[in-house]
């Protein structure tokens, strides 16, 4: 930390920068508005990454998710710190000290009090490992941390935005490093320091993180995309353009093939923006067709009905055609032959099509596609053999639902759980999500041995003489669900304790299984009054 | 003892193979149809990249049905496809009322294909259960049945949610095939 920057911050002219410096200054100025008001209006939402580092360490030691590899001083009450996240993406947190925690202490202090606001961060997936270069800022310069942020940005990430954060883009750090706007900027995140002191972040749960609601949304997709697009919107994670809806679909990070397609498909003059959109992010350049075709299908399920298709192929040919101008004499051939490519794929592939049509017949059918004219016959008869040996494939979903539900947990661990049949205590790694409770035999396996719904139960300790730390969950019935924290080095206590806080705050109410209950009593009392 | 019989005579006479083609606009409830008659059947179907196709057995007759657009430009496309096929099953939003219009002249379209002259029509008359639905008689106007020549037709009041009146349509395609 002492070491001194090479890198010097200057006072800078507003006309000195290029135009697309002054673009990102002031969209830097209304992201601050924009955040602000967030603030004003939801409450701070940290980044899910405090928490899993900084947060929940009241207590004492816990595991730390991450490592915190650069620090840098902004002046005697902020400091700017660099971390890496165990998912490998780097995340630059600015953070504000409390009065009592001097500099001298700072990077304990970061790792022992959760009680600081973090002003602003970002995240962003460091490309190609870490830059080793040593460039620490000294008091009063954050520079560095700009440095290497912007030579992050600039190495291929571009305007991915960043994970988990209170909206700090990368923009921000690229222009931080400039070394220009330093002053201003600092001036400008003390006043979002000011709101943000007034607030009260230290109980909030990992549940209003952005990771989390992503995570939401992304599952709402699957199971009904216009829903999923229509809370990721209101919940500030998707912009509502065209544009940003089509990138999100088109990353496709956790979303399920079918639903894209269906999103895509819907006759609405938003998704078939986002449907051109969405086209346009795929490179055919110097792809033949079929191939173009086999690539595009991949990147979403093909919905099966005919105007869906239709729409599809229309956007396809466009872009087929834009970036290949010299194959069609015009983009209704594309689309016309693109059309016929996707019907003798069903009539050759799909086991209800009984008569499956001869290369002669696909040559017939194709007549006078050409402006009236007919395409060459070799180009018919490889399209006709490609499809017939080698079928479009069924796109594969990226990873599955419950592989989304285990990355991202509200805790996760080694616990002992005791057998429902047998009562004898197993090992197994549990995982806490979405108010459910997952066991699993080894952390590796990606299907669980069971799920406990935290649904109308209670957690409470246990006094068992040769069990320390256990404790139980039951039902309002007879029923106990038992479970017992293995022991390890001593932190156990916190464990047990963290543990049963984090099961208490996922259990959920549903009124439906206490009024099942009561009428499953009023049946049971009715039919032995009726025996008797 | 019915059912024996029947199961006798598929396997004296075979079945009887009926292609039909399923039109109708977006959103009309084609698919639901599709998967709705298809449904109580043990499907073992391999999933295939494509347009929706689906055989439904029913009363000793193999209906092949494929969803199948109506564009002009592909119209050619279909020519193939067209050929041989027995029934042409319209389906609309009977609570659609701003693209009744559009569904009439999609019908019409489909209607003037040489092709298809020999094919029966059975217009399912979809989504009953929405409020403000047209029946089945105003439909008939607003579709123009009535001015159909040299064709066979038939007007099926449906809910493809329910699966009420599709049985009741297929009813009507197979009485028409046997008597060809």
């Amino acid at each position: 930390m002492s070491s001194t920057s090479s890198h010097s911050a200057e006072q800078f002219n507003i006309n000195d920068l290029t135009p697309e410096q002054q673009k990102m200054l002031i969209d830097i100025r209304r992201r601050k508005t924009e955040l602000l008001l967030e603030i004003q209006t939801k409450g701070l939402e940290a980044p899910g990454i405090r928490r899993q580092a900084l947060g929940s360490t009241r207590r004492g030691a816990k595991r730390p998710l991450i490592k915190v590899s650069r620090l840098a001083v902004i002046d005697a009450t902020c400091i700017c710190i660099r971390i890496l996240l165990n998912n490998g993406t780097l995340a630059i947190l600015l953070y504000r000290m409390n009065s009592s925690e001097k500099r001298t202490r700072r990077k304990n202090a970061l790792r022992s009090s959760a009680d600081h606001g973090i002003i602003g961060g970002c995240s962003l997936p460091i490309p190609g490992g870490l830059n080793r270069r040593r460039q620490n800022g000294s008091s009063g310069r954050m520079v560095f941390l700009a440095e290497e942020a912007a030579k992050d940005t600039a190495a291929g990430i571009g305007g991915r935005l960043s994970l988990g954060t209170i909206g700090v883009e990368p923009q921000r750090c690229l222009l931080l490093s400039t070394g220009m706007t330093i002053l201003q900027l600092k001036d400008e995140l003390g006043e979002v320091v000011a709101k943000m002191e007034n607030m009260d972040t230290a109980d909030e749960s990992k549940n209003n993180t952005r990771a989390k609601k992503m995570s939401i949304g992304r599952k709402k997709f699957n199971m009904d995309p216009k829903k999923g697009i229509e809370y990721l919107i209101e919940h500030g994670l998707l912009r509502e353009t065209a544009a940003d809806v089509a990138q999100f679909l088109h990353k496709g990070e956790g979303l399920n093939k079918t639903a894209i397609g269906d999103y895509l498909g819907e006759r609405h003059e938003f998704n078939e923006k986002v449907l051109k959109a969405f086209v346009d992010l795929h490179d055919f350049t110097d792809l033949i067709l079929v191939q173009a075709l086999r690539q595009f299908l991949w990147s979403f399920r093909l919905p099966g009905e005919a105007q869906k298709i239709d729409r599809m192929m229309e956007c396809f040919a466009q872009r087929y055609c834009q970036l290949n101008p010299n194959i069609f004499t015009n983009t209704d051939t594309c689309y016309v032959l693109s059309f016929a490519i996707i019907m003798l794929n069903t009539s050759l592939h799909n086991p209800s099509v009984k008569e499956k049509p001869t290369v002669e017949q696909f040559i017939t059918m194709n007549r006078g596609i050409n402006n009236g004219g007919d395409l060459p016959r070799e180009l018919l008869v490889s399209l006709y053999d490609s499809i017939k040996t080698e079928p479009f494939k069924i796109p594969e979903d990226d990873g599955n639902d419950l592989m989304h539900t285990f990355f991202n947990p509200d805790k996760e661990g080694w616990l002992w759980k005791q057998g429902g049949r047998y009562k004898s205590w197993k090992r197994r790694w549990f995982i806490l999500n979405d108010n459910c409770l997952y066991y699993f035999e080894y952390t590796t396996d990606k299907e669980p041995r069971g799920i406990i719904p935290l649904e109308n139960i209670r957690v409470r300790e246990v006094q068992d003489r040769h069990k320390p730390h256990c404790f139980e969950l039951h039902a309002t019935g007879t029923e106990f669900i038992k479970a017992c924290k293995t022991d390890s080095e001593g932190k156990v206590v916190e464990e047990k304790d963290e543990w049963i806080k984090c099961v208490r705050q996922s259990i959920s109410h549903n009124p439906f299984y206490d009024m099942l209950a009561a009428r499953k009593k009023k049946a049971q009392k009715t039919s032995a009054h009726s025996k008797s | 003892m019915g059912l024996t019989l029947s199961s006798a005579f598929t396997r004296l006479f075979g079945k009887k193979q009926m292609r039909i083609l399923m039109v109708g606009l977006d959103a009309a409830g084609k698919t639901t149809i599709l998967y709705k008659l298809k449904l109580g059947e043990i499907v073992t179907t391999i999933p295939t990249i494509g347009f929706n196709v689906e055989t439904v057995e029913y009363k000793n007759i193999s209906f092949t049905v494929w969803d199948v657009g109506g564009q002009h430009r592909i119209r050619s496309l279909w020519r193939h496809y067209f050929q041989n096929t027995q029934g042409l099953i319209f389906v609309v939003d009977s609570s659609d009322r701003e693209r009744i219009g559009e569904a009439e002249e999609e019908l019409n379209n489909m209607l003037t294909a040489e092709e298809l002259a020999d094919a029966v029509l059975l217009v399912f008359a979809n989504k009953q259960d929405l409020p403000n639905a047209m029946n089945a008689s105003e439909l008939t106007d607003k579709l123009g049945l009535n001015n159909i020549k040299n064709r066979r037709w038939y007007i099926q009041a449906a809910c493809a949610t329910e699966a009420h009146g599709l049985y009741e349509g297929l009813d009507w395609l197979s009485n028409e095939l046997s008597k060809k």
